[in-house]
């Protein structure tokens, strides 16, 4: 067939109606010219009609056979049989209805956690170029570190030595700032970024100008650039806003700039930046550092470029660097690394969902099979006007197309509203409040694809099925004759689902047993209400030990007459927070730095500590001020360090050895130890607590005096007795005031916030996601057992009549009923239980803890399943039972 | 004129309806009747058409370009719509015509007696 006449058919479509009256016309006046001609050669009228007709042939053929050749048959008859079956679903609202909420809920879950895997996973970092900017940081190779911090000394050797970057930045942890814009104060997460930063990122601000040289020096550094969300809320969007001054922590900055918006996917996120280097410190370590490769040279090169480097700067000062190295990732690279763990949790999201999913598929390929029986006699009157099977299948299946484009549609509303709860869910953790969630093109992609697959799933067994007929038997028969195939597979189908359901309700009672197993743990003091706020002395102002001391004693006091402090201490790091690891031994040798040698939590207490967090005192006693800087040494030990070291023993008046020059390990930022003199004396005996959260069991640790071992990085934390949250302004001004105000104070954070921080956080998201994905598994299924038994009733009503009228009882019909999914739903569930066996294994990645006997709980599960299943299964067989037999065998 | 018992009448192929209707419009623009009594007669009846057949050709040799129709009036003052050859339908009506006499030659030669040979 030519072009030419693709085009007129393409145009003919569009035009139908006039070429098929003219074509009529034409004929009507053709077969009247022969019959005219007939009778003028003699025949009578009738004779000539017919004999016209006959020439003619078959008059309806001759139009069809020209329609054709205009039309684009297949167009039109696919068009035909979509509004065909619009129409067919508009007269059924109760089942399409339900058909497109389940779809819709079962595509629109699978939609939002698609957006959670591509923002973890697949989104690509807010920056110009992220393959040419990499990230280097820290790595203690022995400790098995590879993403550590830097310090700023380092930083500055690093970028004058090195050869591969074109320019090398550096960003400060984000501390909680004030800001006040006159008005009340508002906490705001501010980070110190040198002063190329976004210059290396390749990022400019969408209003004003980035830093300029030189701002970030020691003196200057009063600009600040906003980020969006800070401008959008606190400023309304004032483009006016670049150029005005505003008080951070009291002091007077200008803005220079404000973020674009997709910045905000930047991690470690931040309100606002302040040009600064930061004091100079090689022991310190808390710098990211980022940098732009050079043109040719590749992250590998770089990386081993910068291991080099750090070698030599290992050699050059041992005391700080030995054993450090630098490793540089491309982001991309970093990024994987940081979310390791992230793609198992996301892989656990993504089954639970397809599976909530095929559930709801089999549900409405159940409802599908439902409808085809109840159509027969329509499709036997098509099959018996002409329609092929073919044809009939296409038909039926256009119609679960329709159902899986509305179900996809409103999948996609759905999933942007969940993708809302799921940002609300994430908003523990900053890090994980960043993660970009929002419905773009690869979303909106994968939502048509598994509507589509869903379609498949749903409709091809169904359609298969129902074009199975057999024109003379379906058009006599009345509709009460379903088939038996049909229920058969229905039934089979709400097997699948129980199972399903078991699985799914199986796997969340672990990560919800995990995390509530988390968060209950006894951490061995009582963490309500406890608050801590980070305060680091400046090196300068507070060289002697007696100076920090003196001066963290003097917060303390002042801190814990702000009104609502129950309690003050103070402390190096918080339990729960991660090792402070110190080597010891007992006896007379020092402790081997062997890494598998003793090691015990260290911690740098005031006296009030124990009292604050309420860890019981065992045995002797806790520190007083009788233990100053020149009493001799002394340590107190917990519980499991006694145990482990001591027997049953009382290890009051015993040694420990620290050893000289003890390196501690701590999560995040490194001191060394000055003055952890070699020999302690053990003065008590205290509680265990957690050093880490989801630690199995305890481990020792020892507690030395403040007074002894003064800190210049050290963590104020207190018992909160007032309602509401602390004032960090309050408790800011209160630490400037005993000090100076070059003290940095750092974040405030509940021990909520901080367990939640620490990685608590996503266990409890993924208990509460789990949780709620069985939920919807046990509806549905609950929905498709329902479904199956309300429809055996309907079609049985007849046979029920009879039965009574013949003396069947009320349980007797009650097990007729029941007896319809009993074997197939006990079948699911055995199966689903057996399927449910190897979960704990699987999901092992996500917790720390491995759940013990998990018989107990499988038996929880059965229960609760059959409970429902149950349940779902009477309220339809109990209408079974109320079948009035006169009525029943009347029924139709 | 008598007509010829349907067994006479020869089935047409396909393609080479849409010829006769090329050549029966050379002479002028007809309507529908006008071609399939035109057909009939110039082949003294032989060539069986159902009037019915000549719509669809006549659609798609519209399609094609190779003719075009106006609604009219016949000689007899009745309304029809009357088929026109177009350039291009002229041009194709040569090639089709000469491609026909090849085949034409070319059946008829595997059909002719073969020739005595001389002197076997």
């Amino acid at each position: 067939m030519s072009w030419r006449r693709h085009l007129a058919k393409l145009g003919a479509v569009f035009r139908r109606s006039k070429p098929a009256d003219d074509l009529a016309e034409e004929i009507r006046l053709h077969l009247a010219m022969e019959e005219q001609e007939n009778r003028e050669s003699g025949m009578l009228p009738d004779e000539a009609h017919y004999a016209a007709l006959r020439r003619f042939g078959n008059v309806t053929l001759a139009e069809e056979r020209s329609r054709e050749m205009w039309g684009w048959n297949s167009v039109e008859t696919l068009w035909q049989d979509v509004r065909y079956g619009l129409r067919q679903l508009r007269r059924s609202p109760g089942f399409t209805a339900v058909a497109v909420l389940t779809l819709a809920l079962g595509i629109g879950i699978n939609s939002t956690i698609f957006s959670l895997a591509r923002g973890m996973l697949f989104a690509p970092p807010p920056v110009h170029d992220p393959e040419h900017l990499v990230a280097i940081s820290g790595g203690r190779l022995a400790n098995g570190w590879l993403l550590g911090p830097v310090s700023s000394a380092d930083f500055a050797d690093w970028r004058a030595q090195n050869d591969v970057f074109e320019a090398m930045t550096a960003s400060a942890p984000a501390a909680d700032m004030d800001l006040a814009i006159g008005g009340a104060p508002e906490m705001v997460a501010g980070m110190p970024v040198t002063a190329n930063f976004f210059d290396v990122l390749g990022v400019p601000p969408a209003l004003g100008r980035s830093f300029a040289r030189g701002e970030d020096e020691e003196g200057r550094g009063q600009e600040v650039i906003l980020s969006d969300d800070l401008w959008q809320g606190r400023f309304a969007a004032d483009p006016r806003v670049v150029g005005s001054v505003i008080r951070v922590n009291g002091v007077s900055f200008t803005v220079v700039g404000v973020m674009p918006a997709r910045f905000k996917y930047w991690l470690p996120p931040a309100q606002l930046w302040i040009p600064s280097t930061g004091p100079r410190s090689r022991q310190s370590r808390s710098l990211r550092v980022y940098g732009r490769l050079k043109r040719g040279i590749s992250a590998e090169q770089a990386s081993a470029e910068m291991a080099a480097i750090s070698d030599r700067l290992a050699r050059q000062y041992p005391d700080t660097n030995k054993g450090w190295s630098a490793i540089a990732l491309t982001l991309s690279q970093y990024r994987d690394k940081q979310s390791a763990g992230a793609g198992t949790a996301i892989a656990i999201l993504m089954s639970a969902v397809g599976l909530v999913l095929l559930i709801a598929c089999a549900n409405v390929a159940g409802l599908l099979l439902a409808r085809g029986a109840s159509r027969r006699q329509e499709l036997a009157v098509r099959a018996a006007l002409g329609a092929g099977r073919g044809r009939l299948i296409r038909q039926l299946l256009l119609e679960s197309l329709l159902l899986g484009i509305s179900g996809g549609a409103s999948g996609l509303l759905l999933a942007r509203w969940g993708i809302r709860v799921l940002h609300s869910l994430m908003n523990f953790n900053q890090g994980m409040g960043a993660i970009p969630l929002e419905v773009d093109g690869s979303v909106v992609a994968f939502t048509m694809a598994i509507s589509i697959l869903a379609v498949v799933v749903c409709g091809l067994v169904p359609a298969l099925q129902a074009s199975q007929t057999d024109p003379e038997s379906a058009l006599r028969a009345g509709p009460r004759t379903g088939g038996a195939v049909r229920s058969r597979l229905r039934r089979l189908m709400v097997g699948a689902e129980i199972a399903f359901a078991v699985v799914l309700l199986a796997g969340a009672g672990i990560l919800i047993r995990g995390a509530v197993a988390l968060f209950s743990a006894d951490l061995g003091f009582n963490s309500n209400g406890i608050w801590s706020i980070g305060v680091t002395l400046p090196a300068a102002e507070y060289q002697s030990p007696a100076k920090q001391v003196s001066f963290l004693r003097l917060v303390a006091e002042r801190v814990a007459a702000l009104p609502g402090m129950r309690s003050v201490a103070v402390v190096n790091g918080m339990p729960v927070a991660g090792p402070n690891q110190v080597p010891f031994s007992i006896g007379s040798e020092p402790p081997s730095k062997d890494e598998h040698a003793p090691h015990a939590g260290y911690y740098d207490v005031s006296q009030d500590y124990f009292a604050t967090l309420d860890i019981p005192v065992l045995r002797g006693r806790t520190f007083t001020d009788s233990d100053s800087a020149n009493s001799g040494p002394v340590v107190i030990v917990n519980e499991a360090l006694a145990l482990r070291y001591f027997g049953g023993q009382d290890p009051v008046g015993r040694y420990i050895n620290f050893g000289e020059g003890s390196f501690v390990t701590l999560g995040g930022v490194l001191t060394p130890t000055s003055g952890l003199a070699a020999r302690r004396r053990i003065i008590g005996v205290v509680g265990n607590v957690k050093d880490w959260l989801g630690q199995p069991g305890f481990e020792p640790q020892v507690y030395v005096p403040l007074q002894q071992i003064p800190l210049t990085e050290a963590i104020l934390v207190f018992r909160w007795g007032g309602g509401g949250t602390p004032s960090v302004s309050a408790i800011g001004r209160t630490i400037w005031s005993a000090g100076s105000e070059e003290v940095v104070v750092g974040s405030l954070q509940s021990m909520g916030e901080t367990i939640d921080k620490l990685g608590g956080g996503v266990p409890k998201l993924m208990g509460k996601l789990m949780g709620t994905f069985a939920g919807f598994a046990l509806l549905l299924a609950a929905v498709g057992v329902y479904g199956v038994i309300a429809y055996a009733v309907t079609q049985r009503t007849h046979e029920i009549g009879v039965r009574v009228a013949l003396g069947a009882g009320r349980t007797d019909v009650l097990t007729l009923v029941l007896r319809e999914t009993g074997l197939v739903s006990s079948c699911g569930l055995a199966i689903g239980l057996i399927a449910a066996v190897p979960l704990p294994r699987l999901l092992q990645s996500q917790f720390w803890d491995t759940p013990s006997n998990q018989f107990p709980s499988l038996a929880a599960v059965a229960l609760v399943i059959a409970t429902v299943v149950l349940l779902a299964s009477y309220i339809p067989a109990r209408r079974a039972t109320k079948v009035d037999p006169m009525v029943a065998l009347r029924y139709e | 004129m008598a007509k010829q018992s349907s067994e006479d009448r020869i089935e047409l192929v396909y393609g080479s309806l849409d010829m006769l209707i090329l050549r029966t419009l050379r002479w002028g623009p007809t309507h529908g009747h006008g071609i399939a009594k035109s057909i009939e007669r110039t082949s003294e009846e032989t060539l069986k058409v159902e009037h019915g057949s000549l719509y669809p050709a006549l659609q798609r040799l519209q399609q094609e370009g190779w003719i075009t129709a106006d609604w009219g009036v016949s000689k007899n003052n009745q309304r029809a719509k009357f088929y026109r050859l177009t350039a291009a339908g002229r041009r194709k009506l040569v090639a089709e015509t000469s491609r026909w006499e090849r085949f034409v030659r070319a059946i008829s030669g595997v059909l002719r007696p073969a020739e005595p040979e001389e002197g076997q």
